[in-house]
């Protein structure tokens, strides 16, 4: 891999990547912070990487970046603390954002993998790849992920 | 066997009408069902409305940027390669060209040199006076380059100067000397017909250049006037000395001792 097929992967996964940090950290100084680490990281290890995984690597590279930030932010920050959402979503559109705020309440798992399908639309056996999970274990979560969300949006008894 | 569907595992069926992976005959029973049970509308589309969409979130242009790495342009093969030959190349000039460089001299030095005493000439050319050939080795003054090579002029009559091998094989016994006296010397042989010296400014006392010259026994042929360039002896010569291209009449006498 030279620089030029380096930064033509940038472009065409750094958005993906970036969507994907953010509606799971929801800051954006954090998420650039993650980016560039993985992609330092695959600037790093370029020659050790095989062409057709390039994409689900740098998931799961970015991934684990976001694991260990969440470990350290753990440290300083109480876990406890529940998210409150106090908005009455009332368009699509706020909808779309309560959505996105729900999604802070999954665990880590379930929220990638969410994210990684509707997002990414991988399938069960990529997202196992990208999560060290496998097949049955990432549709429970979905699955489980789904039913919380639903759930939670039930409680906020929208109007649809 | 037919999967059933009730309000207790509506969710499954939930969960695998929106993935995709029920058969025609499976999506059809759920249409059904949701149709005799009205009220399982809104968790269709609260399951619906809980897909996370995915949204105009772009990454900053800047961002972008700052991941990409700068295009060094000789990082492609086939540019390296042609970059490494042009260095290849520019350095082989440039050496050449310093070569060429050390057959040169600067007007100073030059004239340093062609002003040099006599009596230092001739001082050298006493420890080989029982020599039929007469050597000088005189370091020439580089400008930059602190290894200098030993230039030998040797001045020779121009009806003998056909016969040059015959001079190389009498100077080849003095160059140990010479190679001895200065390791890290090049030793150099300029042949120039004596005609083409031009002694007035060669020596400045012409007359105890003359007294040395006839004490000079075995010297009937060959003189070594001092260093001299090949360029200079060659190209430049003509045009500085103002037609004193043949001293050797100009004093009467011949300095080439070709008698």
């Amino acid at each position: 891999m030279d620089t030029i097929h380096y930064n033509a992967l940038v472009k065409e996964y750094s958005g993906g990547l970036y969507k994907f940090l953010y509606k799971s950290v929801r800051d954006k100084d954090v998420v650039k912070d993650l980016l560039q680490d993985t992609f330092i990281k695959l600037w790093e290890h370029r020659d050790n990487i095989e062409p057709t995984k390039i994409k689900s690597w740098l998931f799961t590279t970015a991934y684990r970046f976001m694991l260990k930030h969440f470990e350290k932010e753990k440290r300083f920050v109480s876990s406890d603390e529940p998210v409150i959402i106090a908005v009455r979503p009332c368009n699509e559109f706020e909808l779309k954002e309560v959505v996105d705020l729900l999604l802070q309440k999954l665990p880590e798992v379930q929220r990638s993998i969410i994210l990684l399908r509707d997002m990414e639309g991988y399938d069960y056996l990529e997202i196992g790849e990208i999560l060290s999970l496998n097949e049955s274990q990432v549709k429970v979560y979905l699955f489980r992920a789904r039913q919380k969300l639903r759930d939670e949006l039930k409680l906020m008894n929208i109007s649809l | 066997m037919t999967r059933e569907i009730s309000t207790y595992n509506f969710d499954e069926w939930l969960f695998d009408y929106f993935e995709g992976t029920l058969n025609a005959a499976e999506k059809e029973r759920f249409n059904d069902f949701v149709a005799q049970n009205p009220e399982l509308q809104k968790e269709l589309l609260l399951w619906e409305k809980s897909q996370v969409a995915s949204d105009n979130i772009e990454v900053p242009k800047e961002i972008e940027e700052e991941l990409k790495r700068p295009v060094v342009f000789w990082t492609t093969p086939k540019i390296l390669a042609a970059v490494v030959l042009a260095l290849l190349i520019f350095a082989a000039l440039y050496f050449f060209n310093a070569g060429e460089e050390d057959n040169k001299i600067l007007p100073e030095e030059k004239k340093e040199v062609l002003s040099a005493p006599v009596e230092q000439v001739f001082q050298e050319e006493k420890k080989v006076e029982e020599s039929p050939v007469i050597i000088k080795k005189e370091k020439v003054i580089h400008h930059e380059k602190t290894i200098a090579p030993a230039v030998l002029i040797v001045g020779v009559p121009d009806s003998l100067l056909l016969e040059k091998k015959l001079l190389v094989l009498r100077l080849s016994d003095h160059l140990p000397q010479l190679a001895s006296a200065d390791s890290t010397a090049q030793i150099r042989t300029l042949y120039i017909p004596s005609s083409r010296i031009n002694w007035n400014e060669l020596m400045q006392d012409p007359e105890l250049l003359q007294e040395k010259l006839e004490k000079m026994e075995n010297s009937l042929f060959f003189q070594i006037v001092g260093a001299l360039l090949e360029s200079a002896a060659n190209n430049n010569y003509n045009s500085s000395s103002g037609g004193t291209t043949n001293n050797a009449n100009s004093h009467g006498k011949p300095m080439g001792r070709g008698r």
